[in-house]
């Protein structure tokens, strides 16, 4: 039987808005329909997404699933898309800062050791190890490489060297403490409320008030030469992290807590901190153990 | 305006060092400031000169700047040694980035306890072997060119062969076959600024020592 790649693209539609995803996780996603599921049958609404679709693909016997034509998409469309597991880790920061530029990506979810070495096999990272983000036809690996030309790309890293050494600074203290608070699901039970303890007393003394200071020393709304940057889109989200860990940390800081408030209510940002956006929650046990397996972690 | 940097730091490699490799390699002369003892540490700190009370910091321009990629991007960006746009900044971000991992992992390696020292070092190999040091010749052998960016000589070259120095010292054999990292190690070496860093004399350090890792902890305060 032929199947017409508009009434797939229909009943897809349908059974992904009704919460049933007919392809289940992202490395089953890739290959193609076996057999029609009976209730294609019952499907007769026009979809217009998918009106809209077939005129880029004509009829074909290929099927696609949603995943596949968001990545086609974002392919065509230039969104970078992200390689990573379906949790914060060492990508969430380069979330927010695309969401906060209002850039939209996509995301392809690592799920098991196999889809890494996938991913290592076919020569897509330098050095076997993700965040790997398709960007302006690179593929790019190591965090700082990522945040550096997106920062650059949506001119959020300053107007010259000198702002940019600024930024720097803030951006590298911050991804300091950001790494020691990344770790603590990693750290064995018997060290960990010494570990916490030495992340709390670290924010109370030496992070939060050196950035309070900067803010205090020019009155400006934003760290570095009164326009938002990437160091105030980084420190905001670190803010959230601390204030996860516990709340009364960023009690004496008011000019912190006000760029806090202020970096929240910009559009983009607002809409990343809404239920439903790409950005991850806290690390829980399960996707701790997730976590480990497929990074091959003990 | 043109005051040499100043460098803030103990007298050995430590953070500091790939700061003093770029300079040099750039033709920059550049003085030295040694903290010798936690007195020296507190004095910076008090004085509002360290951001967040941590060495390395440059004075450099006007600025104190302090954490070493802030450092080196600000340099390299100065000497023209960070690549011609965005593109070829990428590039060097992701390489120096891998440099900087494996750099990592053997700066810390005096600091390893004596009962893990010896799987620290194989671990250490391994990653030379089988990560890093192929993914540089592969590189190079993408492209032929002499230099890993643009034809041209950049702040990813002298990085690189920064560490391949220090693969070298920890086993000569790792380098074996990788003949366009020895062939890259000898062009660079051989650059006047570069050549003249490697003799005798330099603003190189030795490696750390014995008694330069105590002195170490006891003015950084770390066991």
């Amino acid at each position: 039987m032929v199947w017409c790649n508009f009434l797939q693209l229909t009943f897809e539609d349908e059974n992904v808005g009704q919460g049933r995803h007919p392809r289940g996780t992202s490395t089953s996603a890739m290959k193609e329909a076996d057999t029609p599921p009976t209730s294609f049958w019952c499907c007769s609404v026009i979809n217009h997404k998918a009106l809209w679709l077939l005129q880029l693909y004509p009829l074909s016997i290929h099927s696609f699933t949603q995943v596949e034509r968001d990545q086609q998409t974002a392919i065509m469309a230039g969104k970078p898309i992200l390689h990573y597991f379906n949790g914060r880790g060492r990508m969430e920061c380069i979330r927010w800062l695309l969401a906060a530029a209002g850039v939209e990506f996509e995301e392809k979810f690592i799920k098991t050791p196999e889809d890494l070495d996938k991913l290592t096999n076919d020569g897509s990272l330098l050095f076997q190890q993700v965040p790997m983000v398709e960007i302006d036809g690179m593929k790019l690996v190591q965090t700082r490489a990522i945040l550096n030309y997106i920062a650059t790309k949506y001119n959020l890293y300053g107007k010259d060297a000198k702002e940019r050494a600024l930024i720097d600074m803030y951006t590298e203290g911050v991804a300091d403490l950001g790494e020691m608070i990344l770790l603590l699901p990693l750290c064995p039970p018997n060290e960990k409320d010494a570990k916490v303890a030495s992340i709390k007393e670290k924010s109370t003394n030496r992070y939060l008030p050196a950035f309070e200071k900067v803010l205090k020393s020019h009155g400006q709304d934003y760290l570095v030469g009164n326009k938002l940057s990437r160091a105030d889109i980084q420190l905001v989200e670190l803010l959230y992290y601390v204030e996860e860990l516990d709340p009364s940390l960023l009690a004496n800081f008011p000019l912190l807590k006000a760029l806090k408030t202020r970096v929240s209510n910009l559009p983009t940002v607002k809409k990343f901190l809404q239920p439903g956006s790409q950005r991850k929650p806290p690390m829980d046990e399960k996707k701790l153990e997730e976590a480990k397996n497929i990074f091959r972690i003990k | 305006m043109a005051g040499k940097p100043i460098l803030h730091y103990f007298n050995g490699r430590g953070r500091m060092e790939c700061i003093r490799w770029l300079l040099a390699a750039a033709g920059v002369e550049f003085e030295e400031k040694f903290i010798e003892n936690p007195n020296d540490l507190n004095k910076l700190t008090n004085d509002g000169s360290l951001l967040f009370q941590q060495v390395p910091m440059v004075e450099i321009d006007g600025m104190k700047l302090v954490q070493t990629r802030a450092i080196l991007n600000y340099i390299a960006t100065k000497y023209n040694l960070y690549g011609k746009d965005a593109k070829e900044r990428a590039l060097i971000d992701m390489y120096t980035e891998g440099v900087a991992d494996l750099g990592e992992m053997i700066l810390l390696l005096p600091l390893c306890p004596p009962n893990e020292k010896d799987a620290k070092v194989a671990s250490i190999k391994e990653k030379s072997t089988n990560r890093y040091l192929p993914a540089f010749e592969k590189v190079l052998k993408s492209h032929g060119q002499d230099y890993l960016v643009g034809n041209k000589l950049s702040r990813a070259d002298i990085q690189l062969v920064e560490l391949l120095y220090y693969v070298e010292e920890l086993d000569p054999s790792l380098l074996a076959n990788f003949p366009l990292l020895k062939a890259l190690k000898t062009r660079v070496s051989n650059l006047p600024t570069v050549k003249k860093f490697l003799q005798p004399g330099s603003q190189r350090k030795p490696p750390t020592d014995e008694e330069s890792l105590e002195k170490a902890r006891r003015i950084f305060k770390f066991k």
